[in-house]
């Protein structure tokens, strides 16, 4: 799994806390963007020249920052870059998009650079909404995107909503799911806005100008997605996501399996096996000093290795396993560690059993975090 | 001895007393620049932080007038609040005079009065200081008149200063050395020192502080301390340095210094004892001062129940330098061991549990405040209850008393309205008023203490913007119709929530106890009923509704971490939960519920 990290976007919306800024049209930041795509570029030779040489990659995800915030010629070139690994021959490479940014030809380019799935950031269905979390496109913008991607034959595409937005009423959220549904996209991930520290939406939030709905809301328009996209035959496969049959997010699924997964690009995250465990670390969130680590004499740009023991490895398989709706199999050695623990949470109803798999109820889906507590 | 001035410093808490002390050790120079830390007599982190005093200190300052002449000038350091009374009374018996220090811009309060008054009973002669003239808003020429209405000193000659932009210091040197007198005493006559503070030192034992008054004493005098009857061979005398103790060949009638006599337990040194030599002891031993008895008492508890040992520990050790401090193991259902400790004031208190947290690194829970209760029962006998959880079957009861106190409060006459009003609302009685000067009314009430411990200063100040100040003093006891209340949370009784309340008043106290819990305790799984109780009467009701969500909508690759730490935050929280039957209370609840009138 390759994991590529696009760190721009055309502006910042007011919920976001990912690495990302947005780029700048002028010639510096045109400048800015080639001299990141070179240093990436770097970073993948690199790699497949050196320790991932000829491992098989199963899927590569491109995701930001707004990956299509890039200039084209420039995207495609890091997909090329990263399609030099060793690609099994269904290898699922995604790339997030965000509507208004690319054209049908800018589609088609993708396509033909060997793009296979594409993942647009909707995330409201309507102008207004759209407009008070920041975002700079319409829903206007989305359609002609989704049209275009379809037209030049994207099979496989995503789309990204988020609920419990400031002023949103379970209508307005009932709207969004039935015109989306409409469209058929073969995934859908449906978030709950989750207000993150140092965000302009967290400080509306402390200030009292911002106002989100209750957590009672909250639940009924989660349960009220999980009903109607179940009737339109998508499968709850994920706490917050959806796919119709065989589409699920691959690259996705093998996170929460926790496979290991390679990050390139600014502060992009890696995660190997070693042994039971396993080590964690990522790449610099300095730009500077990410760019110069990427050029002579190479100074190294990883940072926040940790490695992670085997009765940690084991807590971080049922905390992301858990997330699957099909849960976790449990092997012995969780049995032995987590059985009295399991038993409590199954009494609490938070989880439930059958023979070797256990998984989140209905209750336990929306307290999830108590179940994952529990592990830690 | 002519050369000798023993004084204190009385002022009001922030009027710059500690400020002034550091300028006269710097000026006087016996320190140099280097060691000159911040305020030097507040020794503890807390004091400083807090900018004020709370333990008497002492420094000996030689001071070379322009006069050719050399003094040595004696300070005691004493503490400024309503709460160390007692050890201000017991520090001011060592001096012959007092600096009054009052800032420009604020005036005379309540408790630079009441600390006057002591000084006036002590026959010190006082000396006014009017400090930070450098302040825009001094009015240097309006509080000299307030001294002089208000307390009736001759104020023309008080020095101008500005202890922080060292302004005129030397003018507090010519009227300590012009107006204090000298002590007066014999150094040949039989020793007659008195004690007026001590400290615990574990290589030395117990310093003992004195003031000579006759006579003499050095290393290996065979000292007498008349009221607890114990012989010692004096090992040490000496003179206070800033921060250090240096002996001296010996310690004279009219000097202020300290004694070690490998004295191992500090209740051996009884504030107010006189110390004579027991060869040939003084005739006319001192009165001997009162014990300081608790006036307030709360629960302490460690948050983590394996350092209860650790507690203890820490308040013996807290004890050795503070008598006032008292202390009994408790058990509680909610919070498991921890003990049962008396304070001078809800101030003493506050200190006691900083000094708790952050010099020996504990995490304490600790109760409501409850003062002592008198409980007569139709048997006759009678109970003191400091303790809510002790309180008797009501059918036992005959009566109750609870403490009186006479407060003064001293205030701008604008503010008299709210500030009656809240006396009123906390059951005060009220006795008179008194315009000293114009803008200045000094109102007395009679009220119950139980009425004070709960944030009654924050809401004097806050009603009257911070203008009023407040002192009082136990009058005695009263009877009153008392009743406990009890929490109930999920239909378990919080025992360290119950408390003692005034009965007409219990039903809005147990409703807003209600109200803060519901805020304080999380949701859980199932709802909550907090229920307010007096015996089986339930008087108030809230209900927590069951926790909906708690859910992280995302987690992908460059998220685990994050979302790893963000869960074991909530586990460490869960820690710091108390589990009261199946619901998880945070600690923090059992002291915020308490906060009643900060909406």
């Amino acid at each position: 799994m390759i994991y590529i990290h696009i760190p721009f976007c055309k502006s910042k919306c007011a919920y976001c806390d990912f690495l990302s800024s947005a780029a700048n049209p002028s010639p510096d930041g045109y400048a800015m963007a080639e001299g990141y795509t070179k240093a990436l570029l770097n970073e993948l030779k690199t790699a497949c020249e050196g320790d991932m040489k000829g491992r098989a990659i199963k899927t590569i995800y491109v995701g930001g920052g707004t990956p299509t915030a890039l200039p084209l010629p420039f995207l495609c070139a890091i997909i090329n870059g990263a399609k030099r690994f060793n690609l099994t021959n269904d290898a699922e490479i995604t790339v997030e998009c965000n509507p208004g940014t690319l054209g049908t030809e800018g589609y088609a380019a993708l396509k033909s650079v060997g793009v296979n799935r594409l993942s647009i950031g909707l995330q409201a269905f309507l102008d207004p909404l759209l407009a008070r979390i920041g975002r700079s496109h319409t829903v206007e913008d989305f359609m002609l995107t989704f049209r275009a991607a379809r037209e030049v034959g994207f099979e496989n595409i995503n789309v990204d909503l988020m609920f419990s937005l400031p002023g949103q009423t379970m209508n307005d959220w009932r709207d969004a799911l039935e015109k989306l549904v409409a469209l058929r996209p073969e995934h859908i991930s449906a978030y709950s806005l989750t207000p993150a520290e140092g965000t302009p939406l967290w400080e509306g939030l402390e200030e009292g100008g911002i106002v989100l709905p209750d957590d009672e809301t909250d639940r009924a328009m989660y349960h009220e997605a999980n009903r109607t996209l179940a009737a339109a035959g998508y499968r709850r496969y994920e706490i917050s996501n959806y796919a119709l049959p065989g589409r699920e997010s691959r690259h996705n699924v093998n996170t929460w399996k926790r496979l290991p997964y390679r990050g390139f690009g600014l502060g992009a995250h890696s995660f190997e096996l070693d042994g039971g465990g396993g080590v964690r670390w990522y790449n610099t969130e300095d730009m500077e000093k990410y760019l110069r680590a990427q050029s002579p004499p190479y100074a190294p740009c990883r940072e926040g290795y940790t490695p992670i023991e085997a009765e940690e490895a084991m807590a971080e398989a049922m905390i992301l396993g858990l997330r699957l709706t099909d849960g976790v199999v449990l092997q012995q050695n969780m049995q032995d560690r987590y059985g009295i623990k399991i038993e409590g949470l199954i009494a609490d109803g938070l989880l439930a059993r059958e023979k070797d798999r256990i998984y989140l109820t209905g209750l336990g889906t929306d307290l999830a975090n108590r179940v994952f507590g529990a592990f830690i | 001895m002519k050369h000798i001035r023993n004084f204190c410093i009385i002022a009001h808490i922030d009027h710059g007393k500690s400020t002034l002390a550091d300028r006269l050790i710097e000026l006087a120079g016996v320190l140099t620049q280097r060691e000159m830390t911040e305020q030097v007599l507040d020794n503890m982190d807390l004091e400083r932080e807090r900018g004020i005093t709370i333990k008497a200190q002492s420094v000996r300052l030689v001071y070379r007038s322009p006069d050719g002449g050399e003094y040595i000038l004696n300070l005691i350091d004493t503490p400024g609040h309503v709460d160390f009374t007692y050890e201000v009374s017991r520090s001011l018996a060592a001096c012959e005079g007092a600096l009054l220090v009052v800032d420009a811009a604020q005036g005379i309060e309540a408790q630079t009065l009441a600390n006057v008054y002591l000084a006036m009973d002590n026959n010190l002669e006082i000396v006014p200081v009017i400090n930070k003239i450098d302040l825009i808003a001094a009015e240097p020429e309006r509080t000299k008149a307030d001294i002089e209405e208000v307390i009736g000193l001759d104020t023309e000659n008080a020095p101008l200063i500005s202890a922080k932009a060292k302004l005129n210091i030397d003018q507090v040197f010519t009227a300590i050395v012009n107006k204090i007198p000298p002590p007066v005493g014999d150094p040949t006559g039989p020793l007659k020192a008195l004690i007026f503070d001590s400290k615990y030192d574990p290589y030395k034992g117990v310093i003992v502080f004195i003031r000579v008054f006759n006579g003499k004493i050095a290393k290996g005098t065979k000292a007498l301390f008349m009221a607890t009857g114990k012989e010692f061979d004096i090992v040490e005398a000496g003179y206070f340095g800033p921060g250090k103790f240096i002996p001296a060949e010996n310690l004279s009638a009219g000097e202020v210094g300290y004694i070690t006599a490998s004295i191992k337990n500090v209740r051996d040194t009884q504030i107010g004892d006189t110390v004579t030599e027991a060869a040939r002891p003084t005739e006319e031993p001192f009165p001997g001062y009162k014990t300081a008895n608790p006036m307030v008492y709360c629960g302490v508890f460690p948050s983590d129940g394996a350092r209860y040992t650790d507690l203890r520990d820490a308040l013996e050790k807290l004890q050795l330098n503070d008598a006032a401090l008292h202390f009994e193991p408790e058990t509680s259902v909610a919070l498991g061991f921890g003990f049962r400790c008396g304070f001078l004031g809800l101030l003493h208190l506050e200190i006691v549990q900083e000094r708790l947290e952050r010099e020996y690194n504990l995490d304490l829970v600790t109760t409501a405040p409850s003062v002592i209760y008198r409980i007569h029962l139709h048997d006759k006998t009678i109970i003191s209850l400091s303790n809510p959880s002790d309180m008797p079957d009501p059918t036992r009861i005959d009566y109750m008393e609870e403490p009186i106190v006479r407060a003064e409060i001293m205030l701008p006459p604008e503010f008299i309205g709210p500030v009656m009003e809240l006396c009123q609302e906390r059951r005060g009685i009220y006795e008179g008023m008194e315009y000293p000067s114009e803008n200045r009314a000094i109102m007395r009430y009679e009220m119950p203490l139980n009425e004070i411990i709960y944030d009654f200063f924050d809401t004097l100040k806050s009603r009257s913007r911070g203008y009023a100040s407040f002192d009082y003093e136990l009058m005695g006891y009263k009877e009153s119709n008392l009743v406990k209340l009890d929490i109930l949370v999920h239909h378990e009784p919080v025992d360290a929530l119950s408390f003692i309340v005034y009965a007409k008043t219990a039903a809005e106290r147990g409703r807003k106890m209600a109200e803060k819990l519901k805020k304080e305790i999380p949701r859980h799984q199932f709802e909550i009923p907090i229920q307010a109780c007096i015996g089986a009467r339930v008087i108030a009701r809230e209900t927590i509704g069951a926790l909906r969500k708690d859910v992280l909508a995302k987690c992908y690759g460059g998220d685990i971490t994050r979302k790893k730490k963000l869960l074991e935050k909530q586990k460490e929280g869960k820690k710091r939960m108390r589990q009261i039957g199946s619901v998880e209370v945070p600690q923090q609840a059992f002291m915020n519920v308490l906060k009643l009138d900060e909406e």
